[in-house]
């Protein structure tokens, strides 16, 4: 009886562990990649990016999202449907973002040919730039966690958004796994997905996008 | 630039009429309900947050929908003969007291009271206060699928044109059988309308390919079948962007998600047509709708606690384009009024007064139609998102807390610029076709309308 309690045990234990590996090993590999995009660069990005363990490269970053972000630079963003307000254009910050050493930055060249008519700024609501003819890109020296509300008006729509700085500590914790990346000597379109993935785990997606506009333009997508 | 309906005095097209009538009934009768349709009923909770349900068998308010015709300044081009005065005055009494409850058919006889309350009553009360549904409303489909059928009391030479901007009717009919039966009963109105005309009654008469192309603009047509096909194309296309509901971290703004989702499907007294989804975006402040029942909203109004009346107007204002088909209507309206305009344009370039100055004017005259009418569904998606939170909240004060969040959430209010010349229009026009999702009315317009819907429903 005592026997078999033990045998059972051992199997218990034993089947555990084997998951438990199996998991790791699932984490520690890059899942399935999409290929549909036949052209050569891309199945090499592909190919070097296989060859990398995420797991180890920068550890605490979940695989998946390097699954996610491959299928994001591959994504057609189609647009289709109703929305309740006009998209954002790309170039424009929203949500959370991280704030380079000259602020937050702003490229409104996505709606150049819409012809703007204003664009303004306001910090939880007080006023902190207006311009009628405001460069195709520009910083915004930042202050603190407070959020931030832009209008951007074209001739076509008017889009608005608004964001917030990431905390101290959600910013250290990217740098940290941006610290790790640099510490593994990826290839540079590897490395960029990596770099996406990062943004991607922490929601930073403005960030994200910017990866994604340098990916496009190396891989020609 | 006008387009002018053809109106002709026909004998054999009433027949006809009448004949196409009989037909869509009977064909109604046997026809099989949608396959889309799923059988269950009223939302129901699930992990991939579902609900589903078939038409309902409410008789549709004739006088609510005859009210609810925008003013005359809303139609930006022709000059439809159906809205002639008295088309339909002489069938209207006949086929709404068939439609209409007992209570309310006698609340007329007493009093002419606010025409859209009389027909709120008429809609809400069908079928459900034990009143007697209409003809049209008992018919079924061959799984005893109730039907849709829509009441039209007011037909518009235009597609791109919508009639119900304060939204009376909540759901718009689906479905081959409902658009035969609404078909049916239009052509059914239409002979006796023809006959008054013969007889002189009254009224104008109008031939069957009048008719066939106005019942064209005014149904919505487009199967259910690719309509979700159109919807599961799009979701696919965007799948990349939407959080994965199996992280952990992501799990509390999925479920939350999917909770202000079914706590508005809950609240829909008609039974739903479609199989709703919701999935969250990695975005920030918006929320979309794909045709079929496929609902995004942004991270970060299910996600910050702060946003939580914002994340239930966005979402009442999704379920409002799915349940209006506002999507297939668009598609629709750009094929049956193109088709339309394709022949005014080869007149046009054929005619005699033929310079370019006139052509420009037509293509701007047709591309400003289509803005319009994408500003008038989003207008008519707020109009709709308040009766589905007014209907969800059953709290005024609360009502009146998420609607000025809302307002209080959009951008500062701008004057629309009108270009200074045909040509400027004319780019204009093309950047914003290009565009035509993103149409939005301005932000004093929106308010406005809002505003409005609150005094509307508050009074109700």
């Amino acid at each position: 009886m005592r026997k078999s309690w033990l045998l059972s045990r051992l199997l218990i234990s034993l089947f555990l562990s084997g998951a438990l590996a199996a998991h790791a090993a699932t984490d520690c590999s890059v899942p399935p990649l999409d290929q549909s995009d036949k052209s050569v660069k891309l199945a090499d990005a592909a190919k070097r990016l296989r060859a990398t363990e995420p797991c180890k490269v920068v550890p605490g970053l979940s695989a998946k999202s390097l699954g996610a972000v491959w299928a994001g630079l591959l994504s057609t963003k189609k647009t289709g449907g109703r929305r309740l307000e006009p998209a954002i254009p790309d170039g424009l910050p929203y949500g959370t973002v991280l704030a380079g050493s000259g602020g937050v930055h702003f490229d409104l060249r996505a709606v150049a040919g819409e012809g703007i008519r204003s664009f303004q700024l306001t910090r939880s609501g007080q006023p902190l730039l207006a311009q009628a003819t405001p460069a195709p890109e520009f910083d915004v020296a930042v202050n603190g966690g407070d959020s931030y509300q832009w209008t951007l008006v074209t001739r076509i729509a008017t889009y608005h958004g608004e964001y917030t700085l990431a905390e101290t500590a959600e910013r250290q914790e990217v740098e940290q796994q941006l610290a790790q990346l640099d510490k593994a000597g990826l290839e540079p379109v590897a490395r960029l997905l990596y770099q996406a993935a990062i943004y991607d785990d922490a929601n930073l997606f403005v960030e994200r996008d910017r990866v994604y506009a340098q990916l496009r333009a190396m891989l020609a997508l | 630039m006008h387009q002018q309906e053809p109106a002709c005095v026909c004998g054999p097209g009433m027949q006809r009429l009448a004949v196409l009538a009989v037909v869509a009934a009977l064909s109604g009768g046997l026809a099989v309900a949608p396959a889309a349709a799923a059988p269950n009923k009223k939302a129901k909770a699930s992990a991939s947050a579902s609900a589903s349900a078939q038409a309902s068998a409410s008789a549709s308010a004739s006088a609510a929908e005859a009210s609810a015709a925008p003013p005359e300044a809303a139609a930006p081009a022709e000059a439809p003969p159906a809205e002639a005065p008295g088309l339909f005055d002489k069938v209207k009494s006949f086929f709404a007291s068939s439609d209409k409850p007992a209570a309310d058919t006698a609340a007329d006889k007493g009093s002419k009271g606010d025409k859209s309350e009389k027909g709120e009553k008429g809609e809400k009360g069908s079928s459900k206060d034990g009143d007697e549904p209409s003809f049209f409303s008992r018919l079924t489909g061959s799984g005893n699928t109730p039907t849709k059928v829509k009441d039209i009391d007011e037909v518009f030479s235009l597609s791109a044109r919508e009639f119900d901007p304060s939204c009376k009717s909540l759901i718009e009919p689906f479905g081959t059988t409902d658009s035969l039966l609404s078909l049916g009963k239009l052509g059914a109105k239409l002979a006796i309308n023809n006959a008054s005309a013969r007889y002189g009654f009254g009224g104008q008469s109008m031939d069957l390919r009048t008719t066939l192309r106005l019942a064209g603009k005014n149904l919505n047509w487009l199967p259910m079948e690719a309509e979700r096909m159109l919807g599961e194309r799009m979701h696919h296309d965007m799948a990349a962007d939407f959080l994965d509901g199996e992280r952990k971290a992501n799990k509390p703004a999925v479920s939350h998600a999917n909770q202000l989702m079914q706590s508005l499907l809950a609240n829909v007294k008609d039974e739903l047509p479609y199989k709703f989804q919701i999935d969250v975006r990695k975005a920030s402040g918006n929320a979309q709708a794909l045709p079929g029942g496929f609902l995004i909203i942004d991270r970060d109004l299910v996600a910050v606690p702060k946003n939580e009346d914002k994340a239930y107007f966005a979402l009442a204002h999704e379920l409002a384009h799915v349940l209006q088909r506002h999507e297939t209507r668009a598609i629709q309206a750009r094929l049956t009024d193109t088709i339309d305009s394709f022949d005014v344009l080869r007149k046009l370039i054929d005619g005699v007064n033929s310079t370019p100055g006139n052509v420009m004017a037509y293509s701007n005259e047709l591309m400003t139609r289509f803005v319009v009418f994408s500003k008038d569904q989003e207008m008519q998606a707020d109009a709709c998102a308040v009766r589905l939170l007014d209907a969800a909240l059953h709290d005024r004060k609360k009502l009146h807390q998420v609607i000025q969040s809302y307002q209080a959430s959009l951008p500062p209010a701008t004057p629309d610029l009108v270009a200074a010349n045909q040509l400027g229009m004319f780019v204009e026009n093309v950047q914003k076709m290009e565009k035509l999702g993103e149409q939005h009315p301005n932000t004093q317009a929106r308010s406005a309308n809002l505003q409005r819907m609150l005094v509307e429903v508050d009074q109700h």
